[in-house]
């Protein structure tokens, strides 16, 4: 199936997506009156790329900035530095009428599926909103495609008049994906899709977002907290802490030679469900929690990192990141050094 | 019915053909459908199941606080050999927090937002050890907050529950939890709402505290994980009703139920990458106003679906053995899976 | 905790600023002519045209104001031409009775708002539940004069228990030394028991009329609040703890129901002395409320503009206090939350 192509459809050669030095700081703390406003760096010079059709994951836990970057890459929030380009188009400081047709091609699902979907409006209504508001095609043109929308993401057309409380969790969260997709744009963010249904459920969006993603040919910006489902579902993944990339590579690399203590970390951290007592391994526990507001300089994960703790060059350099090998590269100064236990 | 390999004398807790319902008007949700099990010193068992498994009911209902709508329609709920179903709430006063105690699943709003740390554990402390006095409870209080690792704890132990973290949150949860040492906890999907890291932290604190004091745990949750690194037995809870019981070393290598067995399959692991789809349970969970006259699986059963016997008949608890190991499973074909 | 309170006086300085403008054009705006009123329907069109001159009525409009405010802050507020004192004095004089029987109408409503709620609440759907709720609607919905007058019907004229329309004290007997102003203070200051106690007398139906709706307004919000709280997990970690039922209700639930309604609340402490000028009215009250009304009814500019901003000053004050008793019970907003 071809890709459709609007007026300001380049299609330039190169990948999809290319985020450079993306930056987002907010401004915390103090009350109106003069005390020290501190400056929290949700985004800390992020860069990356996804291709075409590519599936690109974004693991971190919380506090991370995962979720800032999806929003800055839409432009649903301004971010405060750096560059977004779309098909070969800046869109930060793109003007609100011209950024309005590139939202056509790019589009986002959240993970609260209540919260995101109008409990007022009808299940056809939430679906057809974006066809209104891009006015595509009159009311019967309307009709036929949400029908084959909802058909695709298996909600069956009749239940239609619905209304979303009338769902369970895994139904709103493909009611969510119609109305994302209806637009048929290129890219698709997925912030956290899963991480609220069920676990038989989730198996089942993640093939549905498969079979999507082959029929539709759609390119995924996938954020999750979970390392083992971004191992599965993506093809490239990037692992996040405190708003900068630890490590970047294809899933295969980050199962098998991880590079980055924090990766091996969170890696270890997953349990297994496996009770063999033979391979009861001895975890790497991280001591301390994340602090929002990281170290000045040096590598952000040095306080808790098991082999940077203690050591001069970790806490006041901070480690660039840099290419380890084809597709791999990591921002440590001493990659590898930290095994699985 | 209960599974043979668990040897009742001795049993801290005892929970006998437990049934639970909500009513709404007319409409009747039956929430835990008879659930039979028993926990023994230092003992650590999970729960597992999903969301509208009646799982957090059962753990209400164990603990006497389901609240109308809900209430307790039948079985027994025995702890350190006495039937407390029937308890007045007043008699459950002195047995909640003392010999068996909650942990509950979300840190963010498990704690009175308006009452400092300190005097949520105090509180506890001096209800169940009646004249140990102020001074003394604050110093058990600063004690406990320094065995769950909670950093600069005699500083801290003022300071009020927003200015805590999630995962320090939780930590004051367990402590509240074994401030006066019980016999048996409960713990809610005490992980859920944590990051992966520090869900390591926590569990393995609850690990370490837990032999030391030889309590016996009943953990509640939906992570096979979780359940393969820290429980002994399993018990996978589905519409209400167990549908197998097992030992852990066992239930992943030889999962009984088909429930069981399409949840372990359906989920990505860290130990070995799954190429293609993940094998899904199709369908979602029943409404538990409106179950089947049979088993309540079937419609999404890989084994059962359309089978007469399936739709008709609710399947019994059945103990098999094999080998040295026994479990037992709630299905019409459990003797021809395990062989 | 300072910078709060700080903020918070700040803002009540500029609200106040606001009503004062406000209370002085509307009353400008209004039609009705001072001067000709005081000088009566026979005066010649030079000589109001003259005292509207000498009262600075021809000024223009930001002037009148400035002096006025000018003169306000000074302790001159203005001279009431209808009665020919200054307003001042009038006001000194009514101001604490109406702070009287407004304290009781709280209190009284404060009091049984909070232990009803709690019954409702905890016997939710029972019976009571649904006598207290109704209570509540019949609070709401019925006009504070109407019960008034009913009430009196039935309790002073039918069984003679309770005093009438007389006032504060019976005709025969003498106020107490003044030194609150409020009758019921000075008289248990003085000993004069005999003299609080008809004085207490005289206060139960008025405060009861005028406490009525406060007390159904803050009784309903307080049950739901109550409800929306006992539902929050940390109610049941509390009874895991052994804690009974009701004892989780009333150390847990009721602070932290009462956040949200002490801010209502501060807003009803405003409106009891709005409510005041019509319960005065019934029960011959002789306090602020009632020269108001004679105010109105005689187009006094002065009076009026002065219990406005007098009403204005409470309200802000009110809710001023309502602000810090806030900070003082939740430690969110004293401590923000600390980050990493």
């Amino acid at each position: 199936m071809p890709f459709r192509r609007g007026t300001l459809d380049v299609t330039s050669p190169g990948p999809l997506l290319r985020v450079e030095a993306l930056r987002k700081t907010f401004s915390v703390g103090g009350a109106v009156m003069a005390r020290a406003r501190t400056e929290l760096r949700a985004v800390d010079g992020l860069s990356f790329e996804i291709a075409r059709g590519e599936t690109f994951g974004l693991v971190g836990e919380s506090g991370c900035g995962k979720s800032t970057v999806a929003r800055c890459v839409l432009r649903l929030i301004e971010a405060t530095s750096g560059h977004v380009t779309f098909d070969g188009i800046e869109l930060l400081g793109l003007d609100a009428r011209t950024m309005r047709r590139f939202r056509r091609r790019m589009q986002m699902v959240f993970q609260d599926t209540a919260g995101s979907l109008d409990s007022r409006m009808s299940v056809r209504a939430i679906v057809e909103e974006p066809l209104i508001i891009h006015r595509v095609g009159n009311a019967a043109a309307r009709r036929v495609s949400v029908d084959e929308m909802l058909n695709l993401v298996g909600i069956h057309p009749d239940l239609a008049s619905r209304k979303p409380h009338q769902f369970s969790g895994g139904q709103r969260q493909r009611i969510g994906l119609a109305r994302a997709l209806i637009l048929r744009p290129e890219l698709v963010v997925l912030d956290e899709p899963i991480s609220a249904l069920d676990v038989s459920v989730q198996a089942q969006v993640l093939n549905l977002l498969r079979d999507l993603q082959e029929s539709l040919q759609l390119t995924y910006l996938f954020i999750v907290h979970d390392l083992t489902v971004a191992e599965y579902f993506c093809d490239r993944l990037g692992v996040l802490y405190l708003g900068r990339l630890m490590e970047i590579a294809d899933r295969m690399t980050i199962f098998r030679k991880p590079l980055h203590p924090y990766t091996v970390s969170l890696l270890s951290a997953v349990p297994v469900p496996d009770a063999d007592p033979a391979r009861k391994r001895s975890r790497i526990i991280l001591s301390g929690e994340v602090s929002p507001l990281g170290p000045e300089s040096g590598c952000p994960f040095q306080p808790r990192c098991p082999i940077g703790k203690d050591r001069d060059m970790c806490a006041n350099q901070t480690p660039p990141l840099e290419a380890r090998g084809p597709g791999h590269a990591v921002a440590c100064h001493f990659p590898g050094e930290l095994t699985a236990p | 019915m209960k599974a043979a390999d668990s040897d009742v004398s001795g049993a801290v807790l005892d929970v006998r053909n437990l049934r639970a319902e909500f009513r709404s008007g007319l409409a009747v949700t039956k929430a835990v459908r008879g659930v039979s099990f028993a926990v023994r010193r230092g003992e650590k068992v999970a729960i597992v199941g999903e969301s509208g498994c009646g799982k957090s009911t059962l753990a209400l209902a164990i603990l006497g606080l389901l609240d109308p709508p809900g209430r307790v329609a039948g079985g027994e709920v025995w702890l350190n050999g006495r039937d407390v179903s029937r308890l007045s709430d007043r008699a459950w006063g002195r047995v909640r927090g003392d010999e068996i105690s909650l942990i509950f699943q979300d840190p963010m709003s498990a704690l009175d937002p308006v009452k400092s740390i300190g005097a949520q554990i105090t509180d506890t402390i001096r209800r169940h050890q009646p004249g140990i006095g102020r001074a003394r409870a604050r110093r058990r209080a600063v004690e406990l907050l320094t065995e769950v690792e909670v950093p600069a704890a005699a500083r801290r132990i003022d300071d009020y529950p927003h200015q805590y973290s999630g995962g320090m949150r939780q930590r004051v949860m367990i402590a509240i939890a074994l401030a006066n040492d019980p016999d048996i906890v409960i713990a809610d999907e005490p992980t859920t709402a944590l990051d992966v890291t520090t869900q390591a932290q926590v569990l393995a604190l609850l690990d370490r505290l837990v032999a030391e004091r030889d309590v016996a745990v009943a953990l509640i949750t939906h992570n096979l994980g979780v359940v393969a690194e820290f429980c002994d037995r399993v018990h996978v809870m589905y519409a209400g009703c167990f549908v197998e019981q097992s030992a852990v070393g066992d239930v992943f290598s030889h999962p009984l139920h088909p429930y069981t067995e399409a949840l372990l399959a359906s989920i990505p692991r860290p130990d070995r990458l799954v190429e293609g789809r993940l094998p899904s349970i199709s369908g979602f969970p029943p409404d538990l106003a409106r179950l089947p006259p049979g088993c309540s699986f079937e419609p999404r059963c890989p084994l059962g679906y359309g089978r007469e016997v399936c739709i008709e008949r609710e399947p019994r608890t059945e103990i098999v053995g094999y080998g040295a190991r026994t479990g037992a499973a709630a299905c019409h074909f459990v003797a021809e899976r395990s062989t | 905790m300072f910078s709060l309170v700080l903020g918070r006086l700040t803002a009540s300085v500029v609200a106040l600023f606001g009503a004062s403008v406000l209370a002085f054009v509307v009353l400008r705006v209004t039609p009705g002519d001072p001067a000709r009123l005081f000088l009566g329907p026979f005066a010649t069109e030079e000589t109001v045209a003259e005292l509207r001159r000498k009262l600075g009525l021809e000024m223009p409009l930001v002037e009148q104001y400035v002096n006025y405010i000018a003169d306000f802050l000074q302790g001159d507020w203005g001279f009431s031409y209808t009665t020919g004192e200054t307003v001042a004095v009038q006001l000194a004089r009514r101001f604490p009775a109406t702070i009287e029987l407004g304290l009781y109408a709280f209190i009284l409503a404060f009091v049984f708002a909070v232990g009803l709620a709690l019954v409702a609440a905890y016997r939710r759907g029972s019976p009571s539940d649904g006598a207290i709720r109704a209570l509540s609607f019949f609070g709401l919905g019925v006009p504070p004069f109407w019960f008034g007058l009913i009430a009196l019907v039935v309790f002073f004229e039918q069984f003679g228990w309770l005093p009438g329309p007389d006032g504060r004290l019976d005709l025969a007997r003498d106020p107490p030394p003044d030194v609150t102003g409020l009758f019921t203070v000075d008289a248990l200051i003085a000993g004069q028991f005999a003299t609080l106690g008809d004085a207490l007398l005289h206060l139960v139906l008025p405060a009861i009329t005028l406490g009525l709706l406060p007390f159904a307004f803050l009784l309903r919000l307080l049950r739901a609040n109550l409800l929306d709280v006992s539902r929050e997990p940390f109610i049941t970690v509390a009874r895991s703890k052994g804690m009974s039922r009701w004892g989780a209700f009333l150390k847990h639930a009721l602070p932290n129901a009462f956040l949200p309604t002490l801010t209502a609340a501060g807003l009803l402490l405003g409106q009891l002395l709005a409510g005041s000028v019509l319960v005065e009215k019934v029960f011959n009250w002789p306090g602020a409320g009632l020269l108001v009304t004679d105010g109105i009814l005689r187009q006094d500019f002065s009076v009026v503009q002065a219990f406005i901003l007098l009403s204005a000053v409470v309200y802000v004050v009110a809710n001023l206090i309502v602000d810090i008793l806030t900070g003082v019970i939740d430690p969110r907003v004293r401590q923000p939350a600390r980050l990493g």
